[in-house]
Formats: structure tokens, C-alpha cells, sequence
């Protein structure tokens, strides 16, 4: 409440200046990229780690409580508290702010996944709906990311890797954090290399993660260090 | 104006028709001993539309793939919810599963399901006998849209949540809704709590057994702390099934179960995870001297029990007051005749 309080006093001293602010809008666009390329869906590109070509079929996750922290340490939250980002969803990929940065630059940050709490707080609607398919139904859990796809290099049946990110409780907590400065600008493009991502994670040795475990915390990991804003 | 004030009076009781006084709140009832309930029903108030939507949908074959099972198939209103006769649950065309389906009640005070605790909601509960391919092996997506084609559940939808297209969100709250009211406090140990009945000599000595040997797992009123433990059983090598571990992969929780409650014996047999007891007595010689010790086993069933032929059915007299037949032939709990043969349309 403190915190709260402080910062509505700094807002109300900025207040002609954030009142200009709020005509404006933030939005942050999510872009997939395989090597420099645009990632599309179901195509195939070739990964030179894994000596192979690999198509992604899914690639969906969460992202909860993004928030644009300013240099005066004012917080703007998104309008919406869950996302759920889908590759094959373009309505998916953006996440609005209700105002420009106003300040030089700001902190974006946001948890890719659901937290605990959430977790075991019975049915939700919404993005959170598990008819989404990111819930798990024998073991109660959301999945944070669900990253699907083939690679000849995968050993597994049909060639078919399918990564269910998640898990809430220790020692197996998937929930990551992604924080960037970022300028002051209206749209904030946010590159996810997934070139990258399968140069770290190889499909010829981890293929099938469907519940919470330390190689499901690795990975989740690695996607976390997957964002990058582009200039 | 006359014309539109008659417009909206009909306007008002269709709505109303529709909406009913069902939508209104239910306060769950519970005796005044029991512990306040852990279901937190401010995220999902219970209300007569909510658990009518719920109860039809617990005895609808509809949300299997092949319309063959319902959840009441495994879980019998007259065996207090549970499988009689079956000692592992069924599934569709024929399946047999690896555990004994659950007796169901007093859920409201209960924060993990399954015999393993992998559901750690009563909501999230019914996602996994739907989706489980040996029980009705059905997509939640799939099963919303089974509803969304049927004007009846249309109807009780807009009912319960004032939105006739169902959700998954929706679905899961009205299940939990039905299945909160479950409640069991009535049986002859109710009454003796509530200073309207006396126990019998017997039942007196075999409930002071009970405080002894059995209170501390299942712990009374609600005859179950609700926790995990391991109670020693050998394990089934046809089934290998470790318990708890099988979901956190953590060595102390190699073979904890939940702890079942032990109201409503006489209709829920057979007993433990897996079934393998069909009468009271068995259970009874495996606490008196069929328990393997092992690392994991509870501390409480270290010391061997001990009790002798005259003990043990004082202890089984008991248990036996802990039957609640009001609960097991209570017809708000059984198939809901009435929702299902109400016409399609209106």
C-alpha cells in the first residue's frame, strides 16, 4: 500500500505530463524469426546445431503481468493481466499498454507463464480457460510454453518433438521473468529467435517433456533469454 | 407507452422464466462440529441454477467420446459416489483403470484429489476422468462444443452464469458446484455429536478404539486429516503403483495415497487405492498384522494395533455408524429426472 500510495503521490505531481501520456498507447508486438527469417508455421528451415532441417507446428505460450516500468519508477500495466501468445494467432501477438512511455526509457517486463498462486486457484476464464489446451488435466498445472515440431533429427515417433513447458511447485518451477530497457517509442517489437533457441536445445536428445521437471525449468529458461527487442 | 409497458412486463417474465429464481445464492449447510469448508466459494458462489447446470452434466454419458459414460457410471449416488463391486474404475468400451474409483463427499473440505493429490482443485477435478483415454477420453474443447449444440444446456448455462454459450471455465464451476453439496453429516455419529442419539455399549468401546488406533489419520469429524501417508500395503505388482510418487518423483512420497475418509463404509466398498479389499475385516487383519514396514511407513502404524476378535468388532460396530443413508438416498443427489426431461425447446 505504501509503495502505492508513493507512487500515485508522483503521478499526481507529474500529472499534466502523464495526462498527455495517456492519450498515447504502448503496444509491444511479439515477432517469431528462425535464423533472421520470419518463423512461419510448418516450415521447414535448416538448423546448422542440429545438422537438420525442423519445422515448428506449435508454438504458444503465457505471458502474465506485463508491466512498463518508467525511470521515476511509475508502473503502467497492461490492459489485460494474461496473454496467451500463439504463433499461428496474428490477433495473438500484441500486448497494449494504455500510454506511451513518457519518460526517456523504461523497464518493460512480464512473467512468461502463470504464477503459483494462480495455479492452484480453481477454474479461470479467459485466456486462462482450459479449453485452451495449456492446462494439464491428469496433474493439475498450466503449461507456460508449448512448443511442438518435427526434426529428422529427432528419434522419437514420427520424428515428433513436443515440448509442454511447466510446473508451479519446487523444486520443478518453470515461471520465468523477462525484463529489457526499452526507449520511448508507441510499439516496442520484441524478436523471438527460435534459430537460436534450437541451437541450445537439442531434439536428438530431449524430445518429449509432458510434466514438470529440472529439464522443463532449463528450457524454459532458454526461451525466457529468447526475447530481444529490435531497434 | 401502454403498448411498451406491456413489452416489458413479458420481457420481465421471460426473463425471469428463464432465469428462475435459481440464480440465487445457496448457502452450503454443515453441522456447526465440522471445520470451516477449504473451498474458497467467493470465486465460485453456489447458486440452484449452478448446481442443477453441474448435476446434469455428472450424470451426462454425453461428455464421453462415445457417449457411453457418464461420471455417475463410476461414482453411484446409492455407494455414497463410489464404484461398488468394482475394485479398479471403468472406462469407455470396457477399459479397465489402474485405481478404485473415490467415494465422493465432504469435498468442500478437501484441497487435493486423486489418490495421488494430482488435482490440486476441486474445480480442476473432472479434467482428468474426461480426458483420461481409459475413462471417457474426451478434448474439454470437444465436450464444449457437445454442450454448446444443445439448447438444454444452453438454457442452463444462461441459468447458472447469465452466458448461453458454455466455457470451460463454466463447465469445471458447476461441476465443483454439484459435487460441493455433497455433503455426509448424517449419520448415527452425527446424531450422537448433536446429543440426539446414544452409541451402544459396543460402538462406545469401538470408538474409543477409534480415538486410538485410527483418529489420527482419520481424523473425526470429517474421519480423514485428507493428507497422504503410506499405510504399508504390499505392493500390487500388476499395477505398480507407487502413490504420490508417481506424480512429485520425490523418495518420501513412494507410496503415499490420500487418506480416504471412513464415513460410509458399508456403501463404498471394495477398499484402499487399488481395490483389493472387499469387507472390513480384511482391512482390519492388514492394520493388525499385515502391514510391511517399510521407510515410508506412517508413524502412527509402526506399533503394531494389536486388537483382538472382540476389539476388532467393537471397532467395526463403530464404523458402522458412520453410515449415512439420509446422504446415500438423497434424491437431489441422484439422476436428475427432471432437468433432462424437460423438452428440448421452448
Amino acid at each position: 500500500m505504501k509503495l502505492r500510495s508513493f507512487l500515485l503521490a508522483i503521478y499526481c505531481l507529474l500529472g499534466s505530463f502523464s495526462l498527455d501520456a495517456q492519450s498515447g498507447a504502448t503496444v509491444v508486438q511479439f515477432e517469431f524469426t528462425f535464423a533472421g527469417e520470419p518463423l512461419l508455421l510448418d516450415k521447414s528451415y535448416y538448423s546448422p546445431s542440429l545438422g537438420d532441417s525442423i519445422q515448428l507446428e506449435t508454438l504458444r505460450f503465457y505471458v502474465s503481468d506485463p508491466q512498463l516500468v518508467m525511470d521515476n519508477q511509475q508502473v503502467v500495466v497492461a490492459t489485460e493481466q494474461y496473454y496467451l501468445v500463439d504463433a499461428a494467432v496474428p490477433g495473438s501477438l500484441a500486448i497494449r499498454f494504455p500510454q506511451t512511455v513518457p519518460s526517456s526509457r523504461a523497464t518493460l517486463q512480464f512473467k512468461l507463464g502463470i504464477d503459483s498462486l494462480t495455479n492452484v486457484d480453481g477454474a479461470k476464464g479467459g485466456a486462462l480457460d482450459p479449453i485452451n489446451g495449456l492446462y494439464w488435466s491428469w496433474q493439475s498445472g498450466y503449461i507456460n510454453v508449448k512448443i511442438e515440431g518435427t526434426s529428422l533429427a529427432c528419434p522419437a515417433r514420427n520424428n515428433h518433438f513436443q515440448f509442454h513447458l511447466g510446473g508451479y511447485q519446487a523444486p520443478n518451477k518453470s515461471l520465468q521473468q523477462v525484463a529489457m530497457e526499452v526507449p520511448a517509442t508507441s510499439v516496442i517489437l520484441l524478436e523471438i529467435d527460435l534459430g537460436a533457441y534450437f541451437n541450445q536445445v537439442d531434439v536428438g536428445e530431449v524430445h518429449q517433456i509432458m510434466s514438470p521437471s529440472q529439464k522443463a525449468v532449463t528450457l524454459a529458461q532458454l526461451f525466457a533469454t529468447s526475447f530481444k527487442r529490435l531497434p | 407507452m401502454r403498448g411498451k409497458a406491456v413489452i416489458i412486463v413479458i420481457t420481465g417474465l421471460l426473463g425471469m422464466a428463464v432465469a428462475g429464481i435459481s440464480s440465487q445464492a445457496v448457502e452450503l449447510e454443515y453441522p456447526a462440529y465440522f471445520p470451516s469448508p477449504v473451498y474458497n466459494f467467493s470465486n465460485n458462489p453456489l447458486t440452484e441454477a449452478g448446481i442443477n447446470l453441474g448435476r446434469a452434466l455428472f450424470y451426462d454419458p454425453l461428455l464421453s467420446k462415445d457417449g457411453t459414460v457418464s461420471c455417475a457410471s463410476c461414482h453411484s449416488s446409492y455407494n455414497a459416489f463410489a464404484h461398488t463391486d468394482h475394485d479398479l474404475s471403468h472406462g469407455i468400451n470396457d477399459q479397465i483403470g489402474t485405481r478404485n474409483a473415490p467415494a465422493l463427499f465432504n469435498l468442500a473440505w478437501q484441497s487435493s484429489f486423486m489418490w495421488d493429490g494430482a488435482v490440486n482443485h476441486l474445480d480442476m477435478q473432472a479434467l482428468a476422468p474426461i480426458s483420461h483415454p481409459a475413462e471417457m477420453d474426451e478434448e474439454l474443447s470437444k465436450v464444449i462444443e457437445k454442450l454448446r449444440s444443445k439448447l438444454l444446456y444452453r438454457k442452463l448455462s444462461y441459468q447458472a452464469f447469465g452466458d448461453s454459450l458454455m466455457t470451460g471455465e463454466h463447465l469445471l464451476k458447476a461441476f465443483a458446484q454439484f459435487q460441493l453439496t455433497l455433503v455426509s453429516a448424517n449419520a448415527k455419529y452425527d446424531e450422537v455429536k448433536k446429543g440426539e442419539a446414544r452409541f451402544t455399549v459396543q460402538e462406545q468401546s469401538g470408538y474409543e478404539l477409534f480415538i486410538q488406533h485410527c483418529n489420527s489419520c482419520h481424523t473425526e469429524p470429517l474421519f480423514s486429516s485428507y493428507g497422504f501417508a503410506d499405510n504399508g500395503l504390499p505392493i500390487d505388482t500388476t499395477l505398480n503403483d507407487f502413490g504420490r510418487w508417481m506424480i512429485t518423483k520425490q523418495a518420501a512420497d513412494r507410496m503415499q495415497f490420500k487418506i480416504p475418509s471412513l464415513r460410509n463404509l458399508s456403501y463404498s466398498y471394495p477398499y484402499m487405492h487399488d481395490g483389493r479389499f472387499r469387507k472390513l475385516s480384511q482391512v482390519l487383519d492388514h492394520y493388525n498384522g499385515g502391514i510391511e514396514d517399510r521407510e515410508t511407513l506412517a508413524e502412527a502404524l509402526v506399533k503394531p494395533m494389536m486388537l483382538n476378535n472382540n476389539d476388532q468388532a467393537d471397532l467395526i460396530a463403530f464404523l458402522l455408524t458412520l453410515n449415512d443413508q439420509e446422504f446415500v438416498f438423497h434424491k437431489d443427489h441422484q439422476y436428475p429426472r427432471n432437468i433432462f426431461s424437460e423438452s428440448e425447446g421452448f
